[in-house]
């Protein structure tokens, strides 16, 4: 404190030097604990003569607009932290129950859309915000993308716009996967730590895996029929000949890998099998993968035995 | 500080001692607006309101042409209160209270019809006039009864209890008849001029019903048949298996033993 | 996936696979032609009949929107509903949030309408509030509405003079189904909002936290001054003024730092909350959300009197508070220095 008083003059020198645009504004008043108690009766907010008892009035200088009177935040979510999220999400919100009465469409035919990866999304608002409030925005944003796309509001599609990320990752779709010229389809699968490369051809029913016949390889007659379940299912299996490349992996991997891959170049051939495929279940990849054994347990989530001392 | 914590209550003496001290260099906005306006006292306890029931009724005088209005104030209790309960609340006592515990053990069936709990103004009870047990913007139900005995009780001299009740009673029920006989008379009215209602819940029901029992049947025959055929598939013809149904079986048990 | 189908594999549908026989090729591309496969016979279930399935991928054609018919709809709304009988005395139960009511409106009928007279069971009961409390109706305690209604009021008068003096009203309900009202009390009283959970040491700890959000420099009249931002720099963060608590209970902590840094609170306190937490309790029902709404609405709207008190103040150029000054706001906020005042300290 003692270093501050010691400017005093300093400053008080340096105020007079500093290029005051602004004209000097003079309070006199006393503090209000120092003031007579005030008699006046008190009145409602809706009174007509309420008139601020407190202070007396400050006459400002004629460049009133221009001389700052307080420091306020720039957004009224300002005390919780993250304001430009808040002020996001109710603006959105704000969008979503005013056009909620638009005519919408199923989400699956929606225009698919490139939103903000969350960390992107931290970026772009400059704040922590987590995952899970995240995802809340997000739901509002899919909401109005489900406006039909004749009846969206300009206010609705700039807003969309402002959340989307830079370039357009869904742009160019991918060729669909095609017959070679001498009648090969290609499929690749995975599963577990196996993956299976799949060439189809139609043919007699012949199936080679690594050079070897499926009954060499698999030894189970449950992976043998898994390996071949998409073409069982839909009874192709004296239709095409498979030649099958797999590596990695144990016998049950392998063989749902190849699964996978034979539906996938069985897709190729003929595209309109695919909801028979969709429900046999051999064109849903199963990601799950061996869990990582972690520090204090014993394997995954096992923990050691408890003993008593 | 002690028991309580009165840092709210003080703030605007510590915004002061802050600023003589020279902890802040101005006085915050609100101070003297706290000093005009200063917080209540909370901690102070005072004598809860003590309600007690009162039953206004109208009596004739003998000598008097106008009936006199009395109220019947409900008798104190003879045990004192405890010192530690003296600064409880008092339980509130309505004479409704009992008229409507009354009416409801009679009427259980009463408590089960749907009923508007909700207020808008607040205001209601402005538009209601007892006289009459029907009341605009009310549904009739228990409450009515309630209300209309206590006004009868209030109002009508020398009325008792069970007179007024059975009088509200009778009102109500005489309603609740015609009602009922109204909603009758509209319905077979537009079933008259042509109005269909469609099936009734019941209906409704039975027919859900019957349609799972045929979807049963249907099912039940196609894999009898199955069953069937493939029985006749093990054995060869059916009208021979039926005959030879227990020769068959004869053999059929023979057959492992033959083999073991 | 295996395991998934293994009903499948193992049931009745692979049974009559196996025994359908093949009878010649059949390709997707073949599709208008008859089915060439004999049918299976046996099958009860109809999804293992892949024939059948590829019969009904019919290219279909994209389903028309029903943008024509909405908008019919959306016309025959417009031409037809202000037409027959109107319903006068609906209950809308929005209209505490669209319209909410002014101080001078508060009638005890309304408040016992919001149910705020309604409080917790008498064993939960917090005896500080007996002065408060009317009496005992089922076990519950019925807040006094008359001690409510005076509270209320002198609650009103507090949000409309700190409003009037430029003071930052913070409204903060943090529970579930408050987030309207906070907010639309925020806007009535240009006020700020609070409705997620509150970070402890916003207050205490106000730079980590507040400090990345942005503030403004306004004039008397609330137009934003550009000119001041870098001004702002390195300012500490802001506290409110006063502080409207929907749910003390729930905002010990808030409370807590309000209370260490000499910030009037305003808060309903139901029967089993602690009134000495708060500067100024309103003794209502806090659990029941109409009557949250309506006191964060009287409140907000308290706040709105008192801003246009303020505009209509600052239009003739006067202020009710100190206004900060453009030197101010140029010295160092934390030393009270000019920025060139090491040459001033040479000189001395």
């Amino acid at each position: 404190m003692a270093g501050h008083r010691s400017n005093c003059i300093a400053q008080a020198m340096q105020l007079l030097r500093l290029p005051s645009s602004t004209s000097r504004v003079t309070v006199s008043r006393a503090p209000s604990h120092l003031r007579p108690p005030r008699t006046q009766t008190r009145t409602y907010a809706t009174s007509e003569e309420a008139v601020s008892p407190a202070a007396p009035e400050i006459d400002f200088s004629t460049s009133s607009s221009r001389s700052p009177a307080r420091i306020v935040p720039a957004s009224p979510a300002y005390f919780s932290g993250s304001p430009r999220f808040i002020d996001h999400v109710l603006k959105l919100e704000k969008l979503q129950t005013k056009y909620s009465g638009l005519p919408t469409m199923e989400a699956s035919e929606a225009p698919r859309m490139a939103w903000f990866k969350l960390a992107q999304f931290r970026d772009f608002v400059g704040e922590p915000v987590p995952t899970k409030k995240y995802k809340s925005l997000v739901k509002i944003l899919q909401r109005l993308n489900r406006i039909q796309p004749a009846a969206v509001p300009a206010e609705v599609r700039s807003t969309l716009e402002s959340f989307l990320r830079p370039g357009n990752p869904y742009a160019q779709q991918l060729a669909p996967p095609t017959v070679d010229e001498s009648g090969r389809a290609r499929g690749r699968g995975k599963r577990k730590e196996s993956s299976a490369v799949v060439h189809l051809v139609e043919g007699e029913g012949e199936i080679l895996v690594n050079g070897r016949s499926l009954v060499d390889v698999f030894k189970r007659v449950h992976d043998r029929e898994s390996a071949l379940w998409a073409l069982r299912c839909t009874q192709r299996l004296d239709k095409y000949n498979a030649w099958i490349n797999v590596r990695g992996g144990g016998v049950t991997g392998q063989a749902e890998a190849i699964t996978l891959a034979t539906a996938r170049a069985l897709l190729v051939h003929e595209p309109a099998l695919k909801p028979v495929l969709r429900k046999a279940g051999v064109i849903s990849v199963d990601a799950r993968r061996v869990e990582r054994k972690k520090p204090g347990h014993v394997k995954a989530r096992k923990m050691p035995t408890w003993v008593k001392r | 500080m002690g028991k309580y914590n009165f840092t709210a209550l003080r703030v605007r003496q510590t915004a002061l001692s802050q600023f003589a001290s020279g902890k802040t260099s101005k006085l915050p906005q609100w101070v003297d607006v706290v000093s005009e306006i200063p917080p209540a006292e909370t901690i102070t306890r005072t004598r809860p309101f003590q309600h007690q029931l009162v039953r206004q009724r109208l009596k004739t005088v003998e000598g008097s042409s106008k009936p006199r209005v009395v109220f019947e104030v409900q008798e104190k209790r003879i045990k004192p209160k405890k010192a530690s309960r003296l600064f409880q609340p008092v339980e509130i006592k309505y004479e409704e209270d009992q008229l409507r515990r009354e009416f409801f053990r009679d009427h259980p069936w009463e408590l089960a019809r749907p009923r508007v709990l909700l207020e808008s103004t607040g205001k209601d009870f402005e538009n209601y006039d007892w006289s009459r047990i029907q009341q605009p913007g009310k549904r009739l139900d228990g409450e009515s009864v309630v209300q209309r005995q206590l006004y009868l009780l209030n109002t009508v001299p020398n009325m008792t209890k069970s007179e007024a009740y059975d009088q509200a009673r009778q009102e109500f029920y005489r309603l609740r008849l015609k009602e009922d006989i109204e909603r009758r008379v509209a319905a077979e009215e537009a079933e008259a001029t042509g109005a269909t209602f469609g099936p009734r819940h019941l209906d409704m029901g039975m027919e859900g019903e019957n349609q799972q029992f045929e979807r049963w049947k249907k099912w039940a025959q196609q894999a009898a048949q199955i069953i069937e055929q493939r029985k006749a598939a093990l054995s060869g013809a059916p009208e021979i298996m039926e005959e030879q149904a227990v020769p068959l079986e004869e053999t059929e048990e023979e057959a492992p033993a033959a083999a073991a | 996936m295996i395991v998934r189908q293994l009903a499948a594999r193992q049931g009745r549908q692979f049974l009559a696979l196996r025994r359908t026989p093949v009878a010649s090729r059949f390709f997707s591309s073949e599709i208008p032609t008859p089915p060439p496969m004999e049918p299976v016979v046996d099958t009860p279930l109809p999804e293992a009949e892949p024939e059948k399935i590829i019969e009904e991928i019919v290219p279909v054609a994209p389903a028309e929107p029903g943008q024509a018919s909405w908008k019919k709809e959306a016309t025959h709304r417009h031409r037809f509903n202000r037409m027959g009988t109107s319903m006068k005395v609906a209950y809308n139960p929005d209209s505490l949030l669209q319209n909410p009511p002014k101080p001078s409106d508060i009638t005890l009928e309304l408040l016992l309408a919001s149910q705020t007279h309604l409080g917790h069971s008498t064993s939960r009961w917090n005896p500080q509030n007996s002065r408060y409390i009317f009496g005992i109706r089922e076990g519950v305690h019925i807040i006094s509405l008359d001690v409510t209604a005076a509270y209320l009021r002198r609650a009103a008068k507090v949000v409309e003079e700190v409003a009037a003096r430029g003071g930052l009203i913070l409204f903060a309900g943090t529970r579930k189904g408050q987030k309207q009202s906070v907010v639309r009390a925020a806007e009535l009283a240009r006020g700020y909002h609070l409705f997620e959970r509150w970070i402890p040491g916003s207050l205490t700890n106000g730079q980590q936290i507040l400090g990345h959000c942005e503030t403004k420099v306004v004039n008397a009249l609330d137009e934003e001054l550009p000119d001041f931002k870098a001004d702002l720099a390195d300012r500490p963060p802001l506290k409110p003024d006063l502080v409207v608590c929907l749910n003390p209970l729930e905002n010990v902590v808030l409370l807590h730092e309000c209370g260490l840094n000499n910030v009037p609170t305003i808060g309903i306190i139901d029967t089993d909350a602690d009134p000495t937490r708060v500067t100024y309790p309103i003794p209502s029902n806090d659990d029941s959300l109409r009557a949250t709404t309506l006191i964060a609405g009287i409140l907000g709207r308290a706040g709105e009197a008192g801003q246009e008190r303020r505009m209509a103040m600052a239009k003739e150029g006067k202020t009710t508070y100190e206004p900060i000054t453009a030197q101010a706001l140029r010295l160092d906020p934390f030393t009270g220095t000019a920025p060139g005042s090491e040459q001033a300290k040479k000189q001395n």
